[in-house]
């Protein structure tokens, strides 16, 4: 008996006893399968983040929510029919820095501005002189000159005289910006604030807190709670002046 | 001393038959020892990569049974897939190798079978390991863009105002940056470069948006405002174009799975 033979012989043995060698093994089923594709998609981070994704909500800046309100005025102004027209002629008093050409200009589109007393379906028309009531810029030292009930710190009336005080045409107010209200606003409140006397308005007070302030109130000195506003109310919406009752 | 004394009244002749009897006991014995020392050697290769494959599949299972909600489960999910390629690279070094004092056996059919379909299961999970690991390279660059792109939405998410928006070109240029220095392999090329050119669009829109803001300009704001809609559409889509790269992957990986574990689909 060779060696080699034997160990043969052995080995062989082996090989039987293992039996069923090198037949593959059947460890995953069809699911497991199918699985491992799914689990492995769904590994992705992409469709949930991108999925709850927003377009962000813009808050509309100021410039865009005056321009739209501008314009939204101008349309609800075509609509509110013109039954008179209200001449004024404009002047300054004192030492004047301002600049006129903006004052004049800016007193015009508040005065015409739909939101503002344009509302009672009035027109206001700038005319050289013999207006029916003269807007007036003034140096604030010059203020008292036009009646005792004004003084040097803010605007007023005095008859048929609106006068605006430069300093405030310059500078609105302190309580005013800092309630980061804009000049341009504090100048539509003002024009709109003493035209209103001359329309036949007296000082308004807050409705409630929070509500907007008629644009009677003295907004300049004591908001009562209001938020600013710088155009008339509807409830403001009348004039003895021109004999209209209610809009 | 005792045996040589007691040999020595043995007749020649009967000594040398003793002696062949006992050499040939010997070799039997080794023959013996050998035969079962080989029986345990071939049992245990065998049971060795057939154990193996099944605890590769106990692994394989163990991964996709985590949770993968949230993007850190994800995460942990994802590196127990890591670890499966890992198992298999260091599992090559060890496994289907034969003693070399029985490698001459593999010229016996039976045994030889083994050494082929360990070789061949080495080979089906080399498969699979290397597709296991180019699809979790790919995920990994896909969670990297897409906590790139979650970092940068947070800050857009709610009310935007005015004097925020100049930050959201920032952001935005920060996410072009980060997007663009990432490495990634050639599979992800593509969802890189798309990702790249929608962070781009959404960039300039910013940029458009804040010059018409500056210009007071509705025309324009309107208009960027729209773009900025369009482009927050488009990058919406950039899951679509990662899913459409993602599909060959799993299914390559899906038929090497199959293959491993011999089962035909």
């Amino acid at each position: 008996m060779c060696f080699m033979c034997s160990v043969a012989y052995g080995v062989a043995g082996v090989s039987v006893l293992l039996g069923n060698s090198g037949a593959p093994l059947a460890l995953a089923t069809a699911t497991q399968v199918k699985t491992i594709s799914s689990q492995v998609q769904s590994l992705q981070d992409l469709p949930s983040v991108l999925g709850s994704m927003k377009v962000p909500n813009l808050e509309e800046p100021a410039w865009l929510k005056d321009q739209n309100a501008a314009e939204a005025a101008a349309k609800a102004a075509k609509s509110v029919p013109v039954v008179k027209v209200v001449t004024y002629d404009v002047t300054s008093k004192g030492a004047i820095t301002a600049n006129m050409a903006e004052f004049r200009s800016q007193a015009n589109a508040t005065l015409n501005d739909g939101r503002g007393w344009a509302r009672l379906g009035v027109s206001f028309q700038e005319v050289a002189s013999g207006g029916m009531f003269t807007l007036v810029m003034s140096e604030a030292s010059q203020m008292p000159t036009f009646s005792s009930g004004c003084g040097t710190d803010y605007s007023c009336r005095a008859g048929r005289y609106v006068v605006i005080n430069q300093d405030r045409w310059l500078g609105a107010t302190p309580s005013w910006n800092n309630a980061g209200g804009s000049l341009r606003d504090y100048r539509h409140m003002v024009i709109n604030h003493e035209t209103g006397h001359w329309l036949g308005h007296e000082h308004e007070f807050c409705g409630g807190p929070g509500q907007p302030a008629p644009v009677m109130q003295q907004q300049s000195i004591d908001l009562q709670g209001c938020t600013f506003n710088a155009w008339p109310t509807a409830s403001e919406m009348w004039s003895t002046q021109l004999g209209i009752t209610k809009v | 001393m005792i045996l040589s004394k007691k040999l020595r009244h043995i007749s020649p002749k009967r000594r040398r038959t003793l002696t062949i009897t006992a050499i040939s006991g010997l070799f039997v014995v080794l023959v013996a020892v050998y035969t079962f020392w080989s029986m345990n050697t071939w049992s245990s290769y065998k049971t060795t990569y057939e154990s193996w494959q099944k605890e590769l599949q106990v692994s394989v299972d163990a991964a996709m049974a985590l949770p993968g909600t949230t993007s850190a489960e994800r995460a942990k999910k994802l590196t127990a897939f890591k670890n499966v390629s890992g198992t298999i690279t260091s599992a090559q070094q060890s496994l289907c190798h034969t003693p070399v004092i029985i490698a001459w056996q593999h010229v016996i059919v039976g045994l030889r079978q083994h050494e082929e379909a360990c070789a061949q299961t080495i080979s089906k999970a080399d498969t699979f390991g290397k597709k296991m690991q180019m699809t979790t390279s790919y995920l990994e660059s896909e969670q990297t863009v897409a906590m790139t792109i979650e970092k940068t939405l947070a800050a857009s998410q709610d009310k935007v105002t005015e004097a925020t928006w100049n930050s959201q070109v920032t952001t935005w240029q920060d996410a072009d940056k980060a997007i663009g220095k990432m490495s990634s392999g050639a599979t992800f090329a593509p969802v890189k470069a798309s990702a790249l050119e929608k962070v781009k669009v959404l960039e300039s829109t910013w940029q458009e948006l804040l010059a018409a803001h500056a210009a007071k300009d509705k025309t324009k704001y309107t208009e960027a405002q729209s773009n900025l809609t369009i482009a927050y559409a488009a990058l919406g889509s950039l899951s679509t174009v990662s899913a459409g790269q993602l599909a060959p992957l799993t299914t390559a990986l899906q038929s090497a799975y199959a293959q491993l574990f011999s089962l035909k689909t």
